[in-house]
């Protein structure tokens, strides 16, 4: 392609405008070349003009012919034939300069120089270069056209000079006939290489074109891009003052006083409100400590150091810290305020917000409902001390005997205002729990201690109606609480079980542990309360129904009160129960975790416990009663499988549960023997009876019946894991080689002893010490057996005391009579193998707790 | 230590009425009876009882107060002193046994258990 060569692609371009516009560009820096060198060649024209004149002068001045001389012929060819060639290419050049016509007119017009040149010179061959030389000028253009027809003309000229004027062109009379075409071949030549060169030239343009294009473009894009970014920032700008703008109206306009303290604990802003509610102007407290401002935080006072407990609180906490405290405002005023603090960073400058409220007036209004509760609770119960008072008196006889008919009156009356006296306190108390207005007094206090109370205070009504309460696995783990309302809430429910009990009822009492909280439960064997029933309980003045005139004397606000206190305490109350299956009144306490109860190492340490049971029953029971973190429980299936985990451990309890004892389990049984005697355990209890011969010892109890029964089960067991493993004996023994023996004896099967060398001593510490047994010696130097006896007899709290009297001789039965009180078991020393001692103590324990046992079921 | 003599101080009559009778007829004891603060430290200082039964809420001199002053003299602050009140929030208890009341015996009561509480609250402070 001869043609400018355009560029690889249109796609080189980045755009279809980028590339019109390199085009334009390219265009034009041609047509400012053409126009150049139009101008050029006019000024070389004209040159040439005069150049070849003077030349034609100088050369060959005169053409002489004989004698006469005339102008040279050439020199009239250099003026006026250069002037003709002149001519049209020179007004051209003047009139439209850069156009292809004249640009082809100077390309003849000057092959015609050329050519003149040649002729004035004579056809020398010296003057054939100006060929090369025009062409090499014409080559400026960077059109190969121009060129095209410059050797056209060039070619054109030689040839018909060559034929019809030779001398003016090549010097010679007679020209060969090929040598026009030999001139025209190194023309080509010529051109061929003036024709590559314009093509390179005209590419590296169309490249600066390209490249100027995009240039510009890229500057258009560049300012376009400013133009549109400084719009979006004003545009930012204005909206962040905006926004600026209304953050501070807010923060200026709050109702409550806003202060931003920085880590040091001075004050870096605060807004207009703090301002009026200090009196203070901002300069005048900007940089002072937050305690300038704040008194007391909490029950604290505000001090710099008291300030980074609160700020480093802040910053662990997710929520805001909100606290009531005491403001400090100008004049040295305090004003009770609520203050809530919050943690901020900020690209990691730290800063607490404090948000500081003015609660003058509702504390005002808490202190005026106080008072109102305060005046009404006075105003109703004055006028009612006097009425009950009086009637209490008339019906106490006081003031003499009265017709029974009056009597009865009075005693409807006082009855009647005895009600009235609860109600009242149960209303005032329900609204106070109610609007969160009741002061607790909350301490750590166990369920036992609390479970305790509640028995103490409910016992007398119990046995008046004949009643049991029977107080099932209590946890140790300690609560948070108000001792009195919950006392209040647990008699409360035990009461109204005790109501509905039937006949020799039983209710029991129990504290375990579920999930994360305590759970009580009162239980009865009453008639239950059926499902639909069960959603009114907890109302106020609720009574279900009974056609029992006794059981109409609550107030009716006792259960929502007992709910309001518990859910005052977080918790949750309610009733499992369904007609005529009694009833179990629930309720849970949190415990916040971290306070989880540790059995510490000494303290009921944590029993490990095997369980060996075919039946899946007790180890259900076992698991919820067992649970609250004093047992490791196993559960385990057979003897083997007991005597491989025993290996590895040994428990303090095994339980054994198995229905028919093979020589598996009779084997087991005689290895828990042989561990005993080593390691003071394990415990074993059975749920089946066995004889004294084959359990291994000490056993603490034997379950006789099934069914098991729930509640000996676990009453059991907790003894059994309790360890009071640790019973106390009093050994009343002279000798103190036998007393030491018998005490290391004891010892050894974790028996703790109180020793006494004579009777008096042993009386002395009956009297302060509470021994679960006395082992007796007959033979005492200061009073024997018999008196010490005697005086045990006397003694209303030693009446119980099983005795095991031993001896170093055979005893009468008229002697054992008298030395029984109680249960009394009788060893001789030499006879008696420890074993046989250690048995009989727990024989004669054991036969003790049944019998009280009895006695509270009777 | 057993009690003979009592004084009562409240302001409203009818409660001393009833009180009275109840001390002297159901406790069996001396009983005097006075309307205000400074009637019982008059009183007090004349008759040395073994046990004083003040009202809290009384007209001019309230029943701490009274107490204060009682205090301050040395040869009657040896003498229990028992409120008889209507207010008996928790707060309000341990404040007064805080002022060094050795109990509280709130109203209404019964009037046949008077003696009797009042007997408790002595046994229980001396130990």
């Amino acid at each position: 392609m001869l043609f400018s060569p355009p560029l690889k692609a249109k796609e080189e371009s980045s755009s279809p405008a980028t590339y019109t516009r390199s085009e334009y560009l390219f265009d034009q820096q041609r047509h400012a070349i053409y126009v150049r060198t139009d101008k050029m060649f006019g000024w070389l024209f004209i040159l040439q003009w005069i150049g070849s004149a003077i030349a034609a002068l100088l050369i060959s001045p005169y053409t002489w012919e004989g004698t006469q001389h005339s102008i040279h012929i050439h020199v009239w060819q250099a003026i006026v034939l250069g002037g003709i060639v002149n001519s049209l290419p020179l007004f051209l050049v003047w009139k439209q300069p850069g156009t292809l016509l004249t640009r082809q007119t100077i390309a003849i017009a000057q092959m015609l120089w050329s050519g003149l040149i040649i002729a004035i010179s004579g056809g020398r061959i010296e003057t054939h270069f100006h060929v090369f030389g025009s062409l090499a000028f014409l080559a400026f253009y960077r059109d190969w056209r121009v060129l095209l027809t410059a050797s056209a003309i060039t070619a054109l000229d030689h040839f018909l000079r060559g034929i019809y004027a030779p001398a003016s062109i090549y010097g010679v009379q007679v020209a060969e006939p090929w040598r026009w075409f030999e001139h025209s071949t190194w023309v080509v030549f010529c051109d061929f290489f003036l024709i590559i060169s314009i093509r390179h030239s005209l590419r590296d343009m169309r490249l600066m074109a390209h490249r100027q294009a995009e240039l510009e473009s890229a500057k258009n894009y560049v300012e376009q891009e400013v133009v549109a970014r400084t719009a979006e920032l004003k545009l930012s700008e204005q909206n962040l003052r905006d926004s600026e703008a209304t953050i501070r109206a807010i923060f200026e306009t709050a109702a409550d006083s806003i202060i931003t303290i920085a880590e040091n604990g001075t004050i870096e802003t605060a807004n207009q409100t703090c301002e009026k509610m200090y009196g203070y102007q901002f300069h005048t407290i900007f940089g002072k400590h937050i305690s300038f401002l704040i008194k007391q935080i909490g029950d604290e006072l505000c001090t710099e150091d008291s300030w980074v407990k609160w700020r480093d609180m802040c910053r662990v906490r997710r929520n805001a810290l909100r606290l009531e405290g005491i403001g400090l405002a100008r004049g040295r005023v305090e004003i009770p305020i609520e203050i809530s603090l919050s943690f901020v960073n900020l690209k990691g400058k730290k800063l607490i917000t404090a948000i500081v409220r003015d609660i003058s007036e509702r504390k005002e209004a808490e202190r005026r409902v106080s008072e109102f509760y305060s005046i009404v609770s006075h105003e109703l119960r004055t006028p009612l001390t006097s009425i009950r008072g009086s009637l209490g008196l008339i019906e106490g006889g006081m003031t003499g005997d009265l017709p029974v008919e009056t009597l009865e009156l009075v005693n409807i009356a006082r009855e009647s205002c005895d009600r009235l006296i609860r109600l009242i306190n149960d209303i005032l108390d329900l609204k106070k729990l109610e609007a969160g207005k009741f002061e607790f007094h909350k301490m750590e206090i166990t369920p036992s201690e609390l479970l305790g109370m509640s028995l103490a205070f409910t016992e007398g009504m119990a046995r008046e109606r004949g009643i049991r309460l029977e107080l099932g696995w209590t946890t140790e783990q300690p609560i948070i609480a108000d001792t009195d309302r919950l006392n209040q809430g647990l008699v409360n429910l035990i009461s109204n079980a005790i109501k509905f009990s039937p006949k020799a009822g039983v209710v029991e009492l129990s504290a375990t542990i579920a999930d994360n909280a305590v759970r009580f439960v009162v239980r009865d064997q009453g008639k239950g309360i059926s499902k639909d029933q069960q959603h009114k309980l907890f109302c106020k003045f609720q009574q279900v129904d009974s056609s029992d005139k006794r059981e109409q004397e609550g107030t009716g606000l006792g259960l929502a009160i007992c709910k309001a206190i518990v859910e005052q305490h977080g918790g949750q109350i309610g009733v499992e129960s369904d007609s005529d299956k009694g009833a179990s009144f629930w309720f849970t306490i949190p415990v916040v975790s971290g306070e989880f109860y540790k059995p510490t190492e000494d303290e009921g340490r944590t029993s490990y416990v095997v369980v060996i049971d075919d039946a899946s029953k007790l180890g259900d029971l076992l698991n919820r009663h067992l649970l609250p973190s004093r047992c490791q429980l196993v559960h385990v299936h057979d003897s083997d499988e007991a005597s491989k985990v025993i290996a590895e451990r040994v428990p303090d309890l095994v339980i054994f549960n198995v229905s028919q004892p093979d020589e598996a389990d009779l084997e087991l049984q005689e290895q828990l023997r042989s561990l005993y005697a080593v390691h003071n355990k394990p415990v074993v209890l059975f749920t089946h009876s066995t004889s004294d011969a084959d359990a291994p010892s000490p056993v603490r109890v034997e379950w006789h019946k099934r069914p098991v029964k729930e509640e000996i089960v676990v009453r059991d067991i907790k003894r059994a894991v309790d360890s009071s493993n640790c019973p106390t004996v009093l050994v009343v023994e002279d000798d103190p080689g036998t007393r030491k023996t018998l005490v290391h004896q004891l010892g050894k099967y974790g028996i703790r002893c109180l020793e006494a060398s004579g009777g008096e001593e042993g009386l002395n510490i009956l009297a302060t010490e509470n021994p679960e047994l006395i082992v007796l010696d007959v033979g005492l130097p200061d009073m024997n057996g018999f008196d010490f006896v005697k005086r045990l007899r006397e003694e209303p709290s030693c009446k119980a005391l099983p005795l095991l009297v031993y001896t170093g001789r055979d005893l009468t039965a008229a002697e054992r009579r008298d030395l029984t009180i109680g249960f009394t078991r009788y060893l001789t020393k030499s006879k008696a193998s420890e074993l046989e001692l250690v048995s009989a103590i727990d024989e004669l324990l054991e036969k003790v707790r049944i019998e009280v046992e009895a006695k509270a079921n009777s | 230590m057993s009690i003979e003599k009592v004084l009562l101080v409240d302001d409203d009559p009818r409660i001393r009425k009833i009180a009275q009778i109840s001390l002297q007829g159901v406790g069996g004891w001396n009983v005097r009876a006075v309307s205000s603060g400074f009637e019982a430290l008059e009183a007090a200082s004349s008759d040395r009882p073994d046990v004083i039964l003040l009202d809290v809420m009384m007209p001019e001199m309230d029943g701490p107060t009274t107490l204060a002053r009682l205090r301050e003299n040395a040869e009657l602050a040896s003498i229990p002193v028992i409120f008889f009140t209507a207010k008996v929030q928790k707060q309000e208890v341990d404040s007064y046994l805080a002022l060094g009341a050795a109990g509280i015996i709130s109203k209404p009561f019964d009037p046949m258990k008077l003696p009797g509480e009042i007997e408790e609250i002595l046994r229980a402070s001396n130990n």
